[in-house]
């Protein structure tokens, strides 16, 4: 197997097992994006064994203590009104935050990827109608669209999933545009366009493997701009549906007690920030990772 | 293509940015309302609400609710500091006649208008019929719901406004002289004088109205009849209010000023408060709960608003079984509710307790979960077996309904919250569920406390039977109201007949107990009706009481005279003084 | 003759778009579940507004509003006069054109936005590239991990923590209110604080990119310093792409800051845009809508015009497509911003 990277317009054929070798060593060595990397799986592995980690059931109230601090009571980041504990909570909510970015995100980049490679290497009427719709998505009023969503769907993860999807694969598509038009022009695709490869063959050959990293870098900062359109969602009131929690909800729900009891939103926001950095900081490693010429 | 940057370029960009920022600032100077006055000695009081003022037009439902009563408009009575009875206000005097049907109002001869013009027994008739004219004659070119109470029971009001009736001569209200207003009701209503101190009953001066269609809210063209008058106004950010110099009791007013702040963020209006910025605010104690200073500064009237959740239409048969919906009532526990809730009280029935006449008796919704369970075992449903899923309905996220879907969970019922926005919320509450659901939509009512208001205006005879009705009858009932080929007079007929025939048992002797009390002249005699109607309407348990809210605000110890009220205005700041 | 013809074509695209949004939102408003009448009815949520009221009112007002005609015909009712620049009385706010609501807040939404962008430059530019040139820096690291935390912060919370430091605690500004200049500090840095994030990122990925192209390697490898290859070579292009993104963030900014405005109580068009949605204020939507999409749709042809003017490369691109094959967002940075500052 055999693929071509873009340094510039020379050609390459070199090993694609050691291709991946060589990024990830090069992913290795800024260690930031590696921390970073590490605490995401953390907080996957979290979310993942929630279950199995929270003390409490996370929907079960315990009218005996109500907004606690930290520390007492048997609860490690106190309870909210309910007396539900937050720890717990947090577990469960960073689960469905994930869950929901995750899938959001994977939904829209499939959207992007499809709709951006035909605009830009077809070009045409595609591309005049990709470009004409951005603005007119970006002037939609957002918060109809996701009462019919939900109106539709019922208020459930997906509708919520759906939302999110629908306000940024448009982006992404022009991101993947971009990248087209700009690959190929390049040497190796004209080359190959004239030994008489088709269109498909020139596009899963030669241009997604020489996108991947733009599609990556992009996904890593989707995934955080996801999770703030779920909080987006929740402060409208079309949020994860209740008892369930998630960091957008539990952001949310906390601030209406943010005299009262400040854990109860600081917590959710703090993982909220942190996670939204460690992507930030992937996205920084993996860019640099398929990008050699910084050696 | 590279492009080379001079020091020059540069100052010149930061010029640049330097004169955006200034232009930027100058524009929106323009915008800011006016510096709040700093005379010495001026009496100002400042105040938050926590809606937008959306519109001053007491003849439609909006937000000028919070702030018309307080000041801006006056009715032929008002009510007293308590709010249980009422003192004389454009009328100096009343007389109720010996069958409880007709009251003849006195004006007083002072009364004006901020304008100067006097308040006569005309202006008070031409104001009403604004109110009740069924096309709303409203300010702008479309307009809110109507705000005419139903409960008042003027004659012939409802059916003149539905369209059923078209003649105005035919509508019990009526001016025989310039200084008398008479009114005539359907039925003796012993909240009537109190009810006339509703927003909607206030007095605006239609002339005015008429002079000026659509700006007459608009502060240059405001002519009111109340203490005050609006010296501006914008919706979103507030109004200021001066006294109004024509108003007959001028000398009672204290205040120079009063200055309104929208502040719809309830943390934001807490801070401002416990920043010195505002003399009074608005509150929800569950918000200060921890904050022993703020809840020592907090005045509240007790029993203003219910809490309660409200039957929904299912095609599954055990929405409509009596025993069920009682089990549900007694497995909530509204201890721990009220504690959820800070500030809020249990409440055992539809009626506030500070109710004049509330029994005990009349307190049937309890929490009892042994009893809970033994009604689901009559009703079929032995430990929850065989019960669709139940839901709360709702349209924001409160944590009063995820409570009570636990306690429902613990007799063993599947349930659930619900959360939809506003609009679909008020669109679908009413809509029949599908046989795998029943369920509740949560809500509260609020209003002056009376026997009347809480037994025949909330969850009156009309509510009861309709709630009452089976899935197939109330589609029925559905599609008369929206048919609009019936006319109006022919359309009650039809939905009568329905209510009349189809509704339960128990809806129609609780409608026929109410129409017994309302025809009561003697008040003991009266009330014993009522309760009686009252304790049989909450064991049909189509409505569970959750809990009593307070209107509660923070008012600064150095202000004196704010007489909290259960009414949405909350108190009158006539007789405010500060410092 | 070709920018003529460009501008024609754009101009063209502008009002066609502009319908197809007005078509599509008042579609929307219509498949929405819900009314203005019945929200009213209802109470809106506001204790004590409700009464035990029937529904035979509801569908009065109904009729009144039209709305039991087909869509289709409600719709060409409302864009005949809308034509006209007549957008007839909001429901909301009965007294009000709709017309009169948005002439009166949108300066004060303009002027905030425009200064919170700036400063938010002002803000990014620096600390970007100074966190891009001494990449893996404690600096670097230090200035992305605060950036990056104000990304994430809810305006509101923002909002309300500037009070608690600058009114509660240090009482140097009023908490709220709208009376002077001193009013619209808060609400700016409040505005500024996320934006700042987002373009100090954007800017330090911008110009980590260009580093690394060939110009700017051959620069150095000629023995070029590092200050002179960085300010004549690096930041000019690394920072072109910018225009791109201050537009659409600039009309998301005017839009979108009804956190700040119900936390200050700034009088701005946000909240009139989300309320509208809310109560389903058919007018009002269609309104504040119509008129984010004109400002969106202006802002992005003045950008691909400045872009042109600045950059001849994407000069001949013009003539060609519609659309300068250069102008599309960097760094997948501006992704997260852009839906961020999307109401």
């Amino acid at each position: 197997m055999t693929a071509r990277t873009d340094d510039g317009g020379a050609a390459l054929v070199i090993d694609r097992t050691s291709e991946w070798g060589r990024r990830w060593r090069r992913f290795r060595s800024n260690r930031l994006a590696l921390v970073s990397l590490g605490f995401l799986v953390l907080l996957a592995l979290l979310a993942l064994f929630a279950g199995v980690i929270a003390p409490y059931d996370p929907n079960t109230p315990d009218y005996s203590k109500s907004l606690t601090d930290p520390l007492t009571g048997g609860n490690l980041l106190g309870t909210d009104v309910l007396g539900r504990d937050t720890f717990s909570r947090l577990l469960y909510g960073l689960r469905t935050a994930l869950f929901i970015a995750l899938t959001a995100e994977l939904l829209a980049l499939a959207c992007a990827l499809v709709v951006g490679v035909a605009a830009g290497y077809f070009g045409g009427k595609i591309d005049q109608l990709l470009m004409a719709a951005t603005d007119v998505m970006y002037a939609f009023p957002t918060y109809l669209f996701a009462v019919i969503l939900a109106t539709v769907l019922g208020r459930s993860t997906w509708s919520i999933i759906l939302a999110i999807a629908v306000g940024s694969w448009l982006t992404q598509a022009r991101l993947i545009r971009a990248q087209m038009i700009k690959l190929k022009t390049f040497e190796y695709v004209e080359a190959g366009r004239s030994m008489g490869a088709g269109s498909m063959t020139l596009i899963v050959r030669y241009l997604l493997p020489n996108s991947l990293g733009p599609i990556l870098v992009t996904t890593s900062f989707g995934i955080p701009a996801a999770m703030l359109a779920e909080s987006g969602l929740a402060i409208l009131g079309l949020g994860v549906a209740p008892p369930n929690a998630s960091l957008g909800t539990m952001i949310t729900d906390g601030y209406t007690y943010v005299l009262v009891q400040p854990n109860l939103i600081f917590w959710p926001f703090f993982v909220f920030a942190c996670a939204m950095l460690a992507f930030t900081w992937v996205g920084d490693g993996v860019r640099d990772a398929f990008d050699p010429k910084d050696e | 293509m590279i492009r080379y940057s001079t020091p020059g370029a540069r100052h010149r960009r930061l010029a640049v940015a330097a004169f955006a920022v200034a232009v930027t600032l100058a524009a929106t100077s323009c915008s800011f309302s006016d510096n709040p006055d700093k005379e010495s000695g001026a009496q100002v009081l400042k105040l938050a609400v926590g809606a937008p003022i959306d519109s001053l037009d007491p003849h439609f439902i909006n937000n000028g609710g919070y702030v018309v009563p307080a000041g801006l408009l006056e009715g032929l009575v008002a009510q007293n500091d308590a709010g249980d009875d009422v003192v004389p206000a454009i009328a100096t005097k009343w007389e109720q006649s010996a069958d409880g049907l007709t009251y003849t109002f006195t004006l007083r001869e002072d009364a004006k208008f901020s304008n100067g013009e006097p308040i006569t027994a005309e202006s008070v008739v031409s104001n009403y019929r604004r109110l009740l004219t069924p096309t709303g004659a409203g300010g702008g070119s479309v307009t809110n719901a109507n705000s005419y109470q139903i409960g008042l029971g003027i004659k012939n009001a409802s059916a003149y406004q539905t369209g059923a009736l078209t003649d105005w001569a035919d509508v019990g209200i009526s001016a025989p002289d310039d200084s008398t207003v008479v009114i005539s009701l359907d039925a003796p209503n012993p909240d009537f004088l109190l009810g006339m101190t509703n927003n909607s009953m206030l007095i605006t001066d239609t002339a005015a109205i008429e002079a000026n269609p659509k700006d007459w809210t608009k502060a240059e063209n405001w002519v009111g009849s109340g203490a005050f008058t609006v010296k501006s106004w914008d919706p979103s950010t507030g109004m200021k209010l001066v006294p109004n110099k024509f108003y007959w009791d001028r000398d009672k007013v204290e205040l120079d000023e009063v200055d309104i702040r929208v502040i719809q963020d309830p943390q934001a209006a807490i801070l401002a408060y416990r920043n010195g910025e505002l003399d009074v605010s608005p509150v929800s104690m569950d918000l200060i709960s921890k904050d022993d200073k703020l809840l020592g500064e907090t005045e509240k009237a007790d029993g203003f608003a219910i809490d309660f959740l409200n039957v929904q239409y299912s095609q599954n048969p055990a929405a409509q079984d009596q025993r069920v919906r009682q089990a549900l009532s007694y497995a909530i526990d509204r201890d721990k509710l009220a504690g959820v809730q800070v500030g809020t009280t249990t409440s055992n029935s539809l009626v506030p307790t500070r109710v004049e006449g509330w029994t005990d008796s009349m307190g049937v919704s309890v929490y009892d979960p042994d009893k809970a369970k033994q009604l689901l075992v009559e009703a079929g449903y032995p430990g929850g077996e065989g019960l669709p899923a139940v839901q709360v309905f709702d349209h924001r996220p409160r944590p009063v309904a995820d409570a009570i879907v636990d306690m429902w969970k613990q007799i063993g019922v599947e349930a659930k919250v619900t959360i939809v926005d506003i609009g679909v919320w008020a669109d679908t509450r009413w809509k029949v569920l599908d046989e795998d659901l029943m369920g509740f939509y949560i809500n509260s009512f609020g209003g002056i406390p009376t026997l009347n208001n809480w037994v025949y205006t909330y969850w009156g005879p009309d509510s009861t039977k309709q709630f009452s009705l089976a899935p197939a009858d109330w589609n029925r009932y559905q599609e008369i109201q929206a048919d609009e080929k019936l006319d109006g007079a022919k359309k009650s007929q039809m939905l009568d007949n329905i209510l009349n025939t189809k509704s339960s048992e128990g809806a129609q002797e609780f409608a026929d107990l109410v129409e017994q009390a309302r025809q009561t002249v003697d008040p003991a005699e009266r009330t014993a009706l009522y309760v009686e109607a009252a304790t049989l309407r909450e064991s049909l348990a189509l409505q569970i009481p959750l809990l009593e809210e307070p209107q509660a605000f923070l008012v600064d110890p150095t202000v004196k005279g704010v007489h909290v009220r259960t009414t949405i205005e909350g108190f009158y700041y006539k007789g405010v003084t500060v410092g | 003759m070709q920018l003529m013809m460009f501008l024609l074509r754009r101009l063209i695209r502008l009002v066609l778009s502009l319908l197809v949004v007005s078509a599509l939102t008042f579609g929307l408003l219509s498949l929405a579940p819900g009314s203005f009448a019945g929200i009213q009815a209802a109470g809106a949520g506001s204790t004590g507004l409700a009464s035990g009221r029937s529904v035979d009112l509801t569908s009065q007002v109904q009729q009144r509003f039209g709305e039991d005609l087909p869509v289709w015909q409600q719709y060409k009712n409302w864009l005949g006069p809308a034509l006209h620049g007549d957008f007839g009385y909001s429901y909301k706010y009965p007294e009000s054109t709709v017309g009169e609501l948005i002439v009166a807040k949108l300066p004060t939404s303009l002027a905030l936005a425009l200064i919170a962008v700036v400063l938010a430059l002002m803000i990014a530019i620096p600390m970007g590239i100074l966190a891009a040139a001494r990449r893996n820096s404690p600096w670097d690291h230090g200035s992305m991990f605060v950036l990056t935390a104000a990304t994430a912060f809810p305006t509101y919370l923002a909002g309300i923590l500037l009070v608690l430091i600058f009114s509660s605690w240090l009482h140097w500004l009023p908490t709220g209110g709208w009376s002077g200049p001193r009013y619209a500090i808060l609400p700016i840095i409040a505005l500024t604080i996320a934006p700042a994030g987002v373009m100090a990122r954007y800017v330090r990925s911008s110009v980590l990119e260009v580093l690394r192209e060939e110009y700017v390697v051959a620069a150095f490898a000629k023995g070029g310093s590092r200050r002179i290859v960085m300010r004549r070579h690096v930041l000019r292009n690394a920072l072109m792409p910018l225009v791109t993104v201050v537009g659409p963030l600039l009309t998301g900014l005017v839009v979108g800051t009804i956190f700040i405005e119900t936390i200050f109580g700034v009088p701005g068009i946000g909240g009139l845009f989300t309320e509208a949605a809310q109560v389903r204020d058919m007018p009002l939507l269609m309104g504040t809508t119509l008129v984010f999409a004109l400002m969106l749709m202006l802002v992005n042809l003045l950008v691909d015009l400045s872009y042109a003017v600045i950059d001849p490369r994407t000069r001949t691109g013009l003539g060609l497509s519609t659309e300068p094959a250069e102008r599309t967002s960097g760094p997948a940075a501006v992704e997260a911003m852009m839906e961020e500052v999307k109401p």
